[in-house]
């Protein structure tokens, strides 16, 4: 497989022969031979990331993801370092615990709110407001 | 609350006792191309005076040598039950098009593919009728969002959304010209849309509507009322209709959205990302009051990723794709965390076809550069704390349709950005909202 050591990251990553991860990955391999241009970086990294997500998903823990942009690997570093601190300095959980990441989507306001919002625009806009001076405010 | 027109008369005329049948009656009464009043009219007759019984007075009464005195009294009224008008909210992205309002006191939100093509010539009206008919308005589609759509206007014929897609190479969504928010195909837009949501033959909209910031200049604003204000009439899949348009307010996208999730916010600092299609808006607010030097709007939106993954395809497998496969491709990934995902088209390359897979993987090369690239004007613009850009505002929204794209990748840098829920559909809402607010 061509290497482009410039752009993507290598890593090994341990496969079980048996897996269907495997076999998916040597399918995949059969049919990209014909191509020229194949691009296998980022191929494989969506791979082993799908697999990453069913096992997390699953609840056997995360498993080690990969991928060969950089911005994952810097993550994948984050957390491996973080991980290591944890083990050194067990008593001191505050300052190694990840920064609580809001995932959360913000819902809608109440319904009594969303209209006292609206009013309080419009009156701001009836009054000039956001540098709307049309003429038919 | 709404003005009504009481018009007393004093009637010449002799009418009969069966006349008597109410004391007044509301009629419509055009009073311009682009306002109608109720009048509330009726007649005081030589033998009703004294007892100031009212007779129904109507056009006859004008015939009859009634003399009308106007006054105007205010009336509470349900704009939605007289059919009206309907406060409006529309969002013409360089994506998707977006229109809400309320019929019955409901909200009803459509979205719709924002391409659209001119039909020159019945070549495909020729098809259609030599295959199926399927522009007739009666069937039913499990998706909406792919619903075929034609619209007559002036005397021309425009094919809109996912049919444009399918049908014609040279459709388009203008992407990218700034004289798309003023022309006639964007008011296209607006009236299929509409026409969707509203199933009233006649019907007023008091529109509220958005441009992208880099856009927001009083010519264009004016430009775009000159082309909206007025009575349309036009056909939708062959039904015709009838829309008087008045635009309210034209606001910088993604402004309205705080009226639906910013209120726990309203009276702190607080930023805004909105990204659609083509255009990402940057935007800081003190309460409601935007800040400007704190405001900027760039070019970048989901469509960059639809550029990325044409670019990609092109080169890697000499394969050209088509607007809907391209739309299509965008969707299935932009889905992908929602419970029922919209499935990657299959796109065939001769002897092979691309794989979902690698689809996917293009999809998130693309958001990836897309994000950098928004991450990057945004910490020109807010500066960074502790690695963290705009880390010093707490609150930090984000919607438009790059919420499923960008948001997960954006939080790396921005952790406190929160995605708003039905992002796609906020701004539209938000500016429904406002407009029932102004009326």
């Amino acid at each position: 497989m061509p290497r482009n050591l410039d752009e993507n990251i290598y890593l090994s990553v341990p496969i079980r022969k048996d897996s269907s991860l495997l076999a998916h990955l040597k399918d995949e391999a059969q049919r990209a031979r014909g191509h020229k241009r194949i691009q296998m970086g980022p191929y494989v990294s969506s791979l082993l990331e799908e697999r990453d997500h069913q096992l997390y998903g699953e609840g056997e823990g995360q498993a080690l993801w990969f991928s060969s942009h950089p911005a994952s690997l810097a993550q994948l570093i984050e957390v491996a370092v973080q991980k290591a601190i944890a083990s050194i300095l067990p008593s001191l959980p505050l300052l190694t615990a990840p920064v609580q990441l809001l995932h959360e989507r913000v819902e809608e306001s109440s319904e009594a709110a969303i209209e006292q919002e609206a009013a309080a625009l419009a009156a701001s806009l009836k009054n000039g407001g956001w540098g709307c001076d049309d003429e038919d405010q | 609350m709404m003005s009504i027109t009481r018009r007393d008369s004093i009637s010449s005329g002799n009418q009969s006792s069966q006349d008597h049948v109410s004391p007044f009656s509301l009629f419509w009464e055009q009073t311009g191309a682009q306002k109608s009043t109720i009048s509330l009219f009726w007649e005081q007759t030589a033998s009703n005076q004294g007892n100031s019984e009212s007779v129904l007075g109507t056009d006859f009464a004008q015939r009859n040598g009634a003399i009308p005195m106007v006054q105007t009294i205010p009336v509470q009224t349900t704009h939605e039950a007289l059919n009206l008008s309907y406060p409006s909210g529309f969002d013409g992205g360089n994506t998707d098009t977006c229109f809400s309002t309320f019929v019955g006191g409901q909200e009803r939100t459509v979205i719709l593919p924002s391409t659209l093509t001119e039909i020159i010539g019945n070549k495909l009206a020729t098809l259609r009728g030599a295959v199926a008919s399927t522009v007739d308005g009666e069937r039913e589609l499990a998706d909406p969002y792919q619903q075929d759509l034609q619209v007559t206007y002036q005397n021309k014929t425009y094919l809109l959304g996912y049919s444009a897609m399918r049908q014609a190479k040279r459709a388009n969504t203008q992407k990218g010209d700034a004289t798309r928010y003023a022309s006639v195909e964007h008011l296209i837009r607006l009236l299929a849309a509409s026409a969707l949501a509203i199933t009233d033959h006649c019907y007023e909209l008091d529109l509220v509507t958005t441009v992208p910031y880099g856009y927001y200049t009083k010519a264009l604003r004016q430009q775009i009322k000159q082309t909206f204000n007025g009575s349309h009439e036009f056909a939708l899949n062959g039904v015709e209709r009838q829309a008087c348009v008045r635009v309210r307010q034209i606001l910088v996208e993604g402004a309205p959205g705080l009226v639906l999730y910013g209120a726990s916010s309203a009276t702190t600092r607080r930023l805004l990302i909105d990204g659609g299609g083509h255009t990402t808006e940057l935007l800081t607010f003190d309460g409601r009051d935007p800040i400007a030097e704190l405001c900027r709007g760039v070019e970048l939106g989901v469509e960059t990723i639809g550029d990325y993954i044409a670019e990609q395809l092109l080169e890697g497998h000499g394969r050209r794709l088509s607007l809907r496969e391209r739309s299509d491709i965008l969707r299935a990934y932009g889905s992908r965390m929602s419970l029922s995902p919209f499935p990657y088209p299959v796109i065939a390359c001769g002897s092979y076809a691309i794989t979902p897979a690698e689809l996917q993987t293009l999809c998130h090369a693309g958001a990836i550069h897309l994000s950098e690239a928004i991450l990057s004007e945004a910490a020109m613009l807010w500066g960074k704390v502790n690695g963290c850009v705009a880390g010093d505002i707490t609150y930090q929204y984000q919607l438009g349709g790059s919420v499923y794209f960008c948001n997960e990748i954006m939080r790396e840098k921005m952790p406190g950005l929160l995605a708003v829920a039905d992002a796609e559909k906020a701004n539209a809402r938000g500016c429904a909202r406002i407009a029932r607010a102004l009326v």
